[in-house]
């Protein structure tokens, strides 16, 4: 049974619909990349999977349970933690902190101060550093670490590797196949489709909050994701 | 020796100033609200212990023991319930609830303990008026130095739990960004009502050292909500030393300014406090938007 179940999601901002009837399952261990142009809806369908905007329609179903009235912070304590884009970290607190704040209401499990400093070691000597004060690459490690303390059964990445250098970028994807070799089920949003391939088990890619194209990784081709990218020879709408 | 009197005498009311003082401070900083209810709610607490050295007959140390759980129960029921809702309104709807229920808690102290005035400083013993003389023309009140060492301990001890302790990350990680605070499972509603309740409890206790130290009754409240005002802007809000500082200030202010000509002592605090507002950090204040 699919971890999580997705269906005839509708999500929007105001008079915009953001996300128009996407339904999808993920699998327990799969990695899962979320692509698509800006606007596509990404964020904001790994933001309502997350709790952290309103469903208008449709169901989230994880692990069984109709969660899609639950709010942000139940979800958490039922396995779901998302990495915000734009990292989000409490800025005034240190790198330790913010590990430490999101330890105290997850589920209990292997992830916790020692363990995710072994993944993301490059957080090691910045414990005491305000997160205000760390560079992108290093706040991108510790908001993925603060998500980790919370032991998620499900992680939701967005915009993984967004204004980040490109060395930070290896630096982080490093941590993160460690995170991922460990069993984790993910799901992120990267623009670097490369990166989003060669990462994932599976892409979806959104197109103006529709799914235009779902595939294992390995399978598809440039041209098909060029087309449900940018909805090339799509019907007019 | 006057005026050095007058400093001293200063400190120790900055010190009663800092403790009402901390909850508006606390609560401005972890929810954004300016709760204009605070010196009022301060009033209710100091009828609670009243009444209960009035009708019980014991001390009102003593009174403070079941008053002050009895309070942090107000200050969270509060919060889940009105404050909770007001919040939703965007920031002006808490301003007007606080300043109605402002109005409400000192209409309903008037109907329950009638418009008289109070005090505490007789059934409190020989502390209220005991004084150490320090020289022959310097003496320290002992009462003075027991509410400044009461507001240290508990703007230390705030402080300490909100660096220190688990339940203090998660307060000021939800006063940077309840939104995210959700994401790894931290109910900002919670975070807020034990807020609120500590607040309420602080404000309660500083409300027993006025009535100690002078007199209180049902419409005392605004005057002390304008000097916990006063004190936090002069100290920097959101900073609990600062605050400590700010009381200070206020207290020296006004007592020095009293010293010039008795008329001269809340002008002379609302002076130093309008001067302050005037400089950089008013300025700051004017133009800041979520710190």
């Amino acid at each position: 049974m699919s971890l999580l179940r997705v269906a005839g999601l509708v999500a929007r901002h105001g008079l915009l619909t953001a996300v128009r009837g996407v339904s999808l399952a993920v699998d327990e261990g799969e990695c899962v990349a979320l692509i698509g142009a800006n606007g596509a809806g990404k964020s904001t369908l790994l933001r309502t999977i997350a709790g952290a905007h309103p469903a208008a329609d449709g169901t989230v179903v994880f692990d069984g349970a109709d969660i899609t009235a639950l709010p942000a912070h139940r979800r958490v304590g039922r396995g779901i933690a998302l990495v915000p884009e734009g990292r989000r970290l409490f800025a005034g607190l240190t790198v330790e902190e913010n590990l430490l704040v999101a330890g105290r209401r997850g589920r209990p499990g292997e992830w916790r101060l020692d363990t995710v400093l072994d993944a993301f070691d490059m957080l090691k000597p910045l414990l005491h550093r305000r997160a205000a004060d760390l560079s992108g690459g290093e706040q991108q490690a510790t908001s993925i670490g603060r998500a980790l303390m919370t032991n998620p059964r499900l992680l939701l990445i967005d915009e993984v590797s967004l204004g980040l250098s490109p060395i930070a970028v290896d630096t982080v994807y490093a941590s993160l196949s460690r995170v991922l070799a460990s069993g984790a089920t993910v799901v992120l949003v990267e623009q670097d489709l490369r990166r989003a391939l060669s990462v994932s088990d599976r892409v979806i890619c959104l197109l103006e909050g529709a799914i235009a194209l779902e595939s294992a990784s390995g399978a598809v081709t440039r041209d098909q994701v060029t087309e449900a990218y940018f909805g090339i020879g799509a019907e007019p709408r | 020796m006057t005026w050095v009197n007058a400093v001293v005498q200063g400190v120790f009311l900055g010190g009663l100033y800092a403790l009402f003082a901390c909850g508006l401070s606390l609560m401005f900083g972890v929810m954004r609200i300016i709760n204009l209810a605070h010196g009022d709610l301060a009033i209710l607490g100091t009828f609670l212990v009243w009444a209960l050295v009035d009708r019980l007959g014991v001390s009102p140390w003593v009174a403070l023991v079941p008053a002050l759980p009895v309070m942090l129960g107000v200050g969270y029921l509060l919060q889940r319930t009105v404050l909770a809702r007001s919040l939703r309104g965007g920031p002006l709807i808490p301003l007007l609830t606080t300043f109605g229920l402002a109005i409400v808690i000192q209409n309903a102290l008037l109907r329950a303990f009638s418009p008289d005035v109070h005090s505490l400083g007789a059934p409190a013993g020989r502390i209220s008026t005991a004084s150490l003389r320090v020289t022959g023309q310097l003496s320290v009140p002992v009462f003075g130095l027991l509410v400044l060492a009461a507001a240290v301990l508990v703007l230390g001890g705030l402080h300490l739990v909100l660096r220190r302790t688990g339940f203090g990350r998660e307060m000021r990680a939800t006063a940077q960004d309840p939104d995210t605070a959700a994401l790894v499972g931290i109910p900002a509603s919670s975070v807020y009502a034990r807020a609120t309740a500590i607040a309420v409890a602080t404000a309660t206790l500083a409300g027993v050292f006025l009535a100690i130290r002078s007199t209180f009754d049902p419409s005392a409240g605004p005057t002390q909500l304008i000097f916990a005002f006063e004190a936090v802007v002069i100290g920097g809000l959101g900073s609990l030393w600062g605050t400590l500082i700010g009381g200070i200030v206020l207290g020296v202010a006004q007592t020095v300014g009293g010293t010039i000509d008795p008329q001269y002592s809340i002008l002379a605090g609302h002076l130093v406090f309008l001067v302050i507002l005037a400089g950089p950090r008013g300025r700051s204040i004017a133009t800041r938007s979520a710190p």
